[in-house]
C-alpha cells in the first residue's frame, strides 16, 4: 500500500479483477429500482440505473482498489431526452416520409429515402456505441483517476456505415473483419489518465468459429427432411409420407425444429464468445494487458440460467440480469502487467454533460 | 479538536494513494499533508459501509477512511440512497407522490384529446376529413332533390346554422357515422328501415352533437396518439377504421343526445319516433334477426338503454306543435335516392 507500482501479483489475489458483490446485498437495490420505476411510469430508470451500476463498480476490485461509477441519472437522462430529439424523432419523420412516397407511387424517391434512412439508423448506431463507451469510461474511477475520449465520435460513425457495408457485401464473409477494424477504432480513440489505448483485433482468430454460420443453410436442409420424414411432404414434386404414428412425428418434428434453432443460437454465441476473447486479449492500456476466458460454454450458461432466473420467477428475475451479466464479465476478465501509480495522471479529456442516450437500452457488454 | 484519525487520500492528479491523518477544527477537515477541505465542500461516495469523500468541483479528489467514523458520521455528509430528491422525502412518502403524479398523467393522456380537439380549426378538420374519406369510395347516392333535403336537415340541426354535409351511402346497415370535416354518412340500411322522417332527423341530431362538440376529432387525436404509443404505422385505412367503430364514451353520447333533442325540439320535430327506433332496434337485436345487421347495426356503437329512451319520450311532451321533419314527397324522394342515383 502506497507504493507506486503494482501489479496484479502484488496482492494475495491471483487476479487482477475480482467482484465482491452478493446478490443478497443487491437485492434491495433491485427491488426498490423496481418499485420506483413502476410507480413513476418509468422515468427513474436512469436513476435505478445509476444505482445499480455504483454498485457494482463499488464491489469490483483492480488490483488495489476498487472501481468507482460517478455517472448520475441526470446525465443519462439528458442523454436520452437528446437521442429522442436529435435522432429517434428526425428518423421516425423520414420513415413517415418513406411511407407518404410510396403511396403516391413515387417508388425512385422513396426507395432513394429509404437509403438514407438505413444509413443514417447504422451512422446513428455507431455513434451511440461510441458515445456508450466514452461515457462509461469518463465516469469510471480507479484510484481517483478516470477515462474519456477527446473524438465525439462523429467520424466513427461513418466507419460503422461503410464497414458494416463492406462486411456484408461478399456473402457476410467480411463481417468478422468489420466487427474487429470496429473494435479497434472505437478502442484507439478511448484512453485512461494520460494513456490511449492500444487495439490490434484481428478478424482471422475468429474466421473459422465464423465460418460455422454457413452450416445453417444445412441445418435447414436437416430440418427439411426431417420436417418430411415424419410428418410427410413434398419435395420436389415427389410426395413423402411417414410411417410414423403422428404422436411420434410431431414430438420428432419439435425435437428437430428446437434443435436446429438451439444449434443457431449455440453458433451465435461461440462467435461472440470469440470475438470477445480475441478483441479483449489485442488491448493494452500502458503497461497492461487484458484477458477474457468466458468460453462458449460459460456464456451458454450464462443465458440458460438468465432464462430460467426470468422465467421460474415470472419475469420479476429480469432485474437482477445487469448483476449477473456485470460479475460473470469481471470474473472471466483478466490483466496482466504492472502500473506506475505516479505515471498514471488525471485524464485530461473534455468530460461529457449527458450520457449514453440511445444505446441504454442494449446494456449488455459494457466494454 | 478531537483525535486524528488514519485515512488515505487521492488527489485527483495523479493515481498516487496518500495515507494521511485527518483530523477536524471546527467545520472543516486538516489533513496533514494536504490542503485543508471544508465539511461543505465534501460529497458522499462509494459505497455505504466505506465512508469515502469527494470534493466538489474536483474531479477524482478522494479522502477514505478503513476504520468505522461513528463519532463523525453525524457532521460529515450522508449517504444518498435513491436520489437527491427521494432521500428528503423518504422512499414511501415519495412512491406515494409518484403514484399521485403518475395516476394525473395517464388522466390527463387520456383526457388530452378531449382539450386538444376544440383547439384544431374546423378548416384543417375538413381538408383532413377529405383526404382520409374523400367521396365515400364512390358508394355514396346522389339525387339534387334528396341532396339539397339532407343538407338543408342538418343545417337546421345544427345549433349555429352551420352548413352540415350529409352524404347516404349504399350499405345495407343500419348506421350512422360522424366524419372529420362536418360530414355525416347515413347508410341507405338506416333509411330504408325508417318509418318516418323524424327518425332520421333524430339520428342525424345525435351525429352532428358528435361533430359540434368535437368528439370525432378528438377520437382522431386519441387514435394518432394511441398509434403513437403502440407504434402502429397510422395508415389511413385504420383512421378510416377508427371513426367507424368510435365509441366516443358514455359522456359523448348522453352530449350527443342532449343535443339531437335540443335541436330537434328547437325545430318543432317529435322526438317520440327516435325513441320508437331505439326500441326497434333493440327488439331487432334481442331476437338476433340478423347478426350481420346487428353488428353492425346504430346499435353496436351507441348501445340503447331504457334511460335514453325515456328521455326522448319525456322532451316529445314538450313539443306542442310537431312538424314532421320532412314532407312526404322529400321523404320519398331521400328514400329512393341509392334506387335511382346509385354511385353518380
Amino acid at each position: 500500500m502506497g507504493g507506486n507500482v503494482v501489479h496484479d501479483h502484488a496482492n494475495e489475489e491471483a487476479t487482477a479483477f475480482q467482484f465482491y458483490g452478493s446478490w443478497r446485498e443487491y437485492a434491495p437495490i433491485a427491488f426498490t429500482n423496481l418499485l420506483l420505476i413502476l410507480v413513476t411510469l418509468g422515468f427513474y430508470r436512469f436513476w435505478a440505473t445509476t444505482r445499480t451500476r455504483k454498485y457494482l463498480w463499488g464491489n469490483t476490485r483492480f488490483i488495489d482498489d476498487r472501481l468507482e461509477w460517478t455517472g448520475t441519472g441526470k446525465e443519462l437522462m439528458t442523454g436520452f431526452i437528446l437521442a429522442i430529439l436529435l435522432f429517434a424523432l428526425p428518423l421516425a419523420l423520414l420513415n413517415w416520409g418513406v411511407q407518404a412516397l410510396m403511396l403516391r407511387g413515387m417508388a425512385g424517391p422513396a426507395f432513394l429515402l429509404l437509403l438514407l434512412l438505413y444509413a443514417s439508423f447504422m451512422y446513428v448506431t455507431g455513434l451511440a456505441r461510441f458515445r456508450a463507451l466514452r461515457y462509461r469510461l469518463s465516469r469510471t474511477y480507479w484510484h481517483g483517476i478516470r477515462g474519456g475520449s477527446d473524438d465525439g465520435g462523429w467520424s466513427y460513425g461513418f466507419s460503422a456505415i461503410w464497414k458494416t457495408l463492406i462486411g456484408f457485401i461478399p456473402l457476410w464473409l467480411l463481417v468478422p473483419w468489420s466487427m474487429a477494424s470496429l473494435w479497434n477504432e472505437r478502442w484507439r480513440k478511448m484512453s485512461y489518465g494520460p494513456h490511449p489505448f492500444r487495439s490490434e483485433a484481428r478478424a482471422m482468430p475468429i474466421f473459422k468459429v465464423f465460418l460455422l454460420f454457413y452450416l445453417s443453410p444445412i441445418l435447414l436442409v436437416i430440418l427439411t427432411i426431417g420436417l418430411v420424414g415424419t410428418a410427410g411432404g413434398f419435395i420436389g414434386d415427389v410426395f413423402v409420407h411417414t410411417n410414423a404414428p403422428p404422436l411420434i412425428a410431431i414430438l420428432m418434428m419439435l425435437v428437430i425444429f428446437a434443435g436446429v434453432y438451439m444449434l443457431l443460437g449455440v453458433i451465435a454465441l461461440a462467435y461472440y464468445a470469440a470475438y470477445l476473447r480475441a478483441c479483449i486479449s489485442k488491448l493494452e492500456l500502458g503497461t497492461i494487458g487484458f484477458e477474457f476466458e468466458a468460453t462458449t460454454s460459460d456464456w451458454l450458461n450464462l443465458f440458460i440460467v438468465d432464462m430460467l432466473l426470468v422465467i421460474g420467477t415470472l419475469g420479476v428475475g429480469w432485474i437482477f440480469l445487469s448483476y449477473r451479466h456485470w460479475k460473470f464479465f469481471i470474473t472471466h476478465l483478466e490483466a496482466t502487467g504492472e502500473i506506475d501509480l505516479g505515471m498514471l495522471t488525471q485524464s485530461q479529456t473534455r468530460e461529457l454533460k449527458q450520457g449514453e442516450g440511445l444505446l441504454d437500452a442494449f446494456d449488455v457488454g459494457a466494454f | 479538536m478531537e483525535e486524528p484519525i488514519e485515512g488515505w487520500l487521492y488527489d485527483g492528479v495523479t493515481a498516487r494513494r496518500h495515507l494521511v491523518s485527518v483530523r477536524r477544527e471546527d467545520d472543516r477537515l486538516l489533513i496533514e499533508g494536504h490542503e485543508p477541505v471544508a465539511i461543505a465542500e465534501l460529497v458522499r461516495r462509494g459505497e455505504e459501509s466505506r465512508p469515502v469523500f469527494g470534493k466538489k468541483d474536483s474531479a477524482g479528489w478522494r479522502l477514505g477512511f478503513d476504520q468505522p467514523l461513528s463519532e463523525w458520521l453525524d457532521v460529515l455528509p450522508a449517504h444518498p440512497r435513491y436520489g437527491h430528491l427521494i432521500d428528503r422525502f423518504g422512499l414511501m412518502p415519495a412512491v406515494l407522490a409518484a403514484l399521485v403524479v403518475s395516476a394525473a398523467i395517464l388522466f390527463a393522456l387520456y383526457q388530452l384529446p378531449n382539450w386538444v380537439a376544440p383547439l384544431v380549426p374546423q378548416k384543417w378538420e375538413q381538408a383532413f376529413g377529405d383526404a382520409l374519406v374523400g367521396d365515400l369510395g364512390g358508394r355514396a347516392c346522389h339525387s339534387a332533390e334528396a341532396d339539397a333535403v339532407l343538407d338543408a336537415l342538418g343545417q337546421r340541426l345544427s345549433a349555429g346554422g352551420r352548413p352540415m354535409r350529409v352524404r347516404v351511402v349504399d350499405l345495407p346497415i343500419p348506421n350512422a357515422v360522424a366524419l372529420p370535416g362536418g360530414q355525416i354518412a347515413l347508410f341507405n340500411g338506416i333509411i330504408q328501415q325508417a318509418k318516418s322522417p323524424d327518425e332520421i332527423a333524430g339520428v342525424l341530431g345525435h351525429e352532428i352533437g358528435h361533430v359540434e362538440h368535437r368528439h370525432v376529432m378528438a377520437g382522431l387525436i386519441r387514435q394518432f396518439g394511441l398509434g403513437l404509443v403502440l407504434g402502429g404505422s397510422g395508415k389511413s385505412v385504420q383512421y378510416a377504421q377508427a371513426l367507424v367503430d368510435a365509441r366516443y364514451g358514455r359522456a359523448a353520447e348522453s352530449d350527443a343526445d342532449a343535443y339531437a333533442i335540443a335541436a330537434l325540439t328547437r325545430n318543432q320535430i317529435s322526438t317520440k319516433p327516435t325513441a320508437d327506433f331505439f326500441q326497434r332496434m333493440s327488439r331487432m337485436e334481442k331476437s338476433g334477426s340478423s347478426t350481420v345487421d346487428t353488428a353492425f347495426s346504430w346499435l353496436s356503437n351507441h348501445p340503447v338503454s331504457a334511460a335514453r329512451r325515456d328521455m326522448f319520450l319525456d322532451a316529445d311532451t314538450h313539443i306542442a306543435y310537431p312538424r314532421p321533419a320532412m314532407s312526404a314527397a322529400q321523404w320519398s324522394a331521400v328514400k329512393q335516392m341509392c334506387a335511382t342515383g346509385k354511385g353518380n
